[in-house]
């Protein structure tokens, strides 16, 4: 009895924030100082280090629900992935443009083929349940801008 | 020619967009170049030396001194706690090529190679045949003539 993912011949073999941020990179197509290169992708948090960071979490609570009876019923993951935003400027109170960039271009990415993880993954869509915006921050790290939004992914697993 | 790489330096500094803070133009370019005049500057005035010759032994040490010193001069502008890429604070940075520096100035670009080689007497090289001035005791010596009795 092994779990397997609609589409796929076995269960996942990486996290679902892994995979959203491994097609993210993949499909970036912003040009500089915003290219791929110059940001770091990754699933943890703030760092202090790089100026543009976009982190995939995968620390929402996900749902199943049975789809169909039985002993080996069909369950459906209804499954979120937080993407969070960071970009430091030394621009004083003022919200960089660069901000919103990046959540232009991940909106696009995401928009552009919600089906884009199904082959690879069984995702059945991922689509923007909250969209990115903009955190309110104290006065004293407004050279500091956290933009936060939620992807939703859904997809079937069965155990035979 | 630079003592620092400059690549190097935005590598290390991280930072891919600097703004003026006055008007929001781009100034990144600017302040890179500027940061490594002013790390190379820093290592010739820590050290006392111009580096102009990149074979010399100790050029790499002088190099990473420059960009560290040049990272410090890009982070500096940014708020308190700003972390270099290798993770390293803005006065670590400054420290770290502080200390390379004051290694640097105390130490010398040529060397002195000195081959030791064993003793070859005992008992300085207990391994040394043990020199007798007189022959070993066989019997052909008399006795009374060694203990002056006679």
């Amino acid at each position: 009895m092994v779990w397997h993912v609609t589409g796929l011949a076995g269960d996942h073999t990486q996290d679902a924030n892994v995979s959203v941020m491994n097609y993210i990179t993949a499909n970036w197509g912003l040009s500089a100082p915003l290219t791929a290169g110059n940001i770091h992708f990754d699933t943890g948090w703030w760092d202090q280090q790089w100026q543009f960071q976009v982190h995939f979490r995968h620390d929402y609570f996900p749902t199943e629900t049975p789809k169909t009876i039985g002993k080996n019923y069909i369950h459906k993951y209804d499954d979120f992935v937080n993407v969070h935003v960071f970009v430091q400027m030394q621009q004083d109170d003022t919200e960089p443009v660069e901000l919103g960039q990046i959540y232009r271009e991940i909106e696009r990415i995401v928009g552009t083929d919600v089906t884009g993880l199904q082959a690879s993954q069984g995702f059945s869509y991922l689509r923007f349940t909250q969209p990115i915006h903009t955190l309110p921050v104290d006065m004293n790290e407004e050279t500091f801008f956290h933009g936060f939004g939620t992807i939703a992914i859904r997809y079937h697993k069965v155990n035979a | 020619m630079p003592i620092s790489s400059l690549q190097e330096i935005r590598s290390l500094a991280a930072k891919v967009l600097i703004k003026d803070p006055l008007n929001g133009n781009d100034i990144t370019a600017t302040v890179y170049t500027d940061a490594q005049a002013r790390g190379d500057a820093a290592v010739k005035r820590e050290t006392g030396s111009a580096w102009t010759d990149t074979l010399d032994a100790l050029y790499p040490s002088a190099q990473e001194a420059a960009e560290y010193f040049a990272t410090y001069f890009v982070l500096k502008r940014f708020p308190s706690g700003t972390k270099a890429a290798n993770g390293m604070s803005v006065l670590e940075l400054y420290q770290v090529a502080m200390d390379i520096c004051e290694s640097l100035s105390s130490s010398s670009t040529g060397s002195i190679v000195i081959a030791a080689k064993p003793y070859k007497s005992y008992p300085l090289n207990p391994n040394a045949t043990n020199y007798r001035s007189l022959p070993a005791g066989t019997g052909d010596v008399d006795d009374t003539t060694l203990s002056g009795s006679g």
